[in-house]
């Protein structure tokens, strides 16, 4: 069977209907050949509230990071690529 | 983990599982064109509750004619209400299987009734479409008006919840010039005393706008003197540099003594942390007080 590939992106749903928030990559906990449960953090993001920490919906292996820390990113961006056998 | 230090760069961390319950409770609100306090507030828990498919709906539309200091909720001249709004809040409610449902809104000083009616449609289509289920609303003050009160009260929701917020002496400071800290008391005196028997009260007072120890443990008191039944404590978070500034974080343990203290008043629920929100783990709170089987309160955040 082919492994997938799946887009991990900060939820679009987050506060969406009150505003179009970026936020700032404070921690990325992941690298290209890590595996990853469901649950896994994968990357922090810091927002006017709170640091939200991106978990994995998926278990499989990591092939892209396209974030770093300090990066601006908002909603719909792809923080990472799991592998999904 | 809270500290005193560093009041201002102090965020609560908080997961976000992308995918799954979060999209569907955001896709079931969008179909049917919903507000939510979640989303205007930029609530730090809503990954936790949208994610265990949980909501607190708005309703009245999403502008506030009123500005409270602390308040992201955009403020201004709000439409009128849809008449049909009641009825979407009961089908989305449905649509996301909720047992345990929360109902708030805006303040509507343009309103002949303080949106009063609208509360009671709400909580008519809600009992209507879910008749199993556990209804609690969260209201504006009405003006301190016993006819408005009563009106929402009547309809008998399980728990009439409205905020004091601060304590005495920072009301004026804190709160939009038209609310008040007496008038408050009163909104929650005239819910008990027009709600059904059993009918609770719940309020909520934000920690770290500058209040002292003593303030706080006050402001408890009159509540439960007010007969309010649920308390909720949580930290006050800067949602943007057009709100005040956090004057103070509470540790935990701080938290937990004042979590005591109100035990010792007689309140029959609280919620004490630095996340809780009047919403938040309100079924548990709910339950806890009166005295069925809560489930636990889950981990903490």
């Amino acid at each position: 069977m082919q492994a997938s590939r799946l887009e991990v992106r900060i939820p679009e749903a987050l506060w969406a209907r009150r505003t179009k928030w970026r936020g700032r990559v404070v921690a990325v906990h992941v690298a290209p050949g890590v595996r990853v449960s469901e649950g896994d953090p994968l990357v922090e993001v810091e927002v006017e509230k709170a640091v939200i920490v991106i978990e994995s919906p998926y278990a499989g292996l990591v092939v892209e990071v396209p974030v770093s820390v300090g990066d601006e990113v908002g909603p719909g961006d792809v923080v990472a690529v799991v592998e999904v056998a | 983990m809270p500290s005193t230090s560093g009041p201002q760069s102090w965020k609560p961390r908080v997961r976000v599982r992308p995918g799954g319950t979060l999209e569907r409770v955001s896709r079931v609100l969008r179909k049917y064109r919903l507000a939510t306090v979640c989303e205007s507030s930029l609530c730090p828990n809503i990954g936790e509750c949208w994610g265990s498919g949980t909501v607190t709906f708005m309703i009245l539309g999403d502008t506030c004619t009123r500005a409270c200091r602390f308040c992201y909720v955009k403020r201004g001249k709000p439409a009128p209400p849809e008449p049909d709004e009641p009825l979407r809040v009961a089908l989305a409610a449905r649509e996301l299987g909720l047992r345990y449902v929360v109902v708030t809104s805006v303040s509507r000083d343009d309103l002949p009734d303080a949106g009063a009616s609208h509360f009671a449609s709400t909580i008519r289509e809600l009992r209507k479409t879910l008749p199993q289920a556990r209804i609690e609303v969260l209201t504006p003050d009405f003006w301190g008006r016993e006819d408005l009160v009563a009106m929402v009260a009547r309809e008998g929701p399980d728990v009439f919840a409205h905020n004091i917020e601060t304590v005495r002496r920072l009301t004026p400071r804190v709160r939009d010039p038209r609310a008040g800290y007496e008038r408050s008391l009163e909104v929650l005196r005239l819910a008990k005393k027009h709600g059904p028997p059993g009918m609770l009260t719940k309020s909520s007072i934000l920690l770290g706008l500058g209040e002292e120890w003593g303030e706080i443990l006050e402001a408890m008191r009159d509540l439960r003197e007010a007969g309010v039944d649920i308390l909720v404590l949580s930290q006050y978070l800067r949602p943007s540099p057009a709100q005040l500034p956090v004057a103070r974080v509470y540790t935990l343990g701080e938290f937990k003594r004042l979590e005591e203290e109100a035990y010792k008043m007689g309140f029959k629920a609280v919620v004490a942390h630095p996340l809780a929100r009047t919403s938040y783990r309100a079924e548990w709170a709910y339950l806890k007080a009166v005295g069925a089987n809560a489930p636990n309160n889950r981990r903490a955040p």
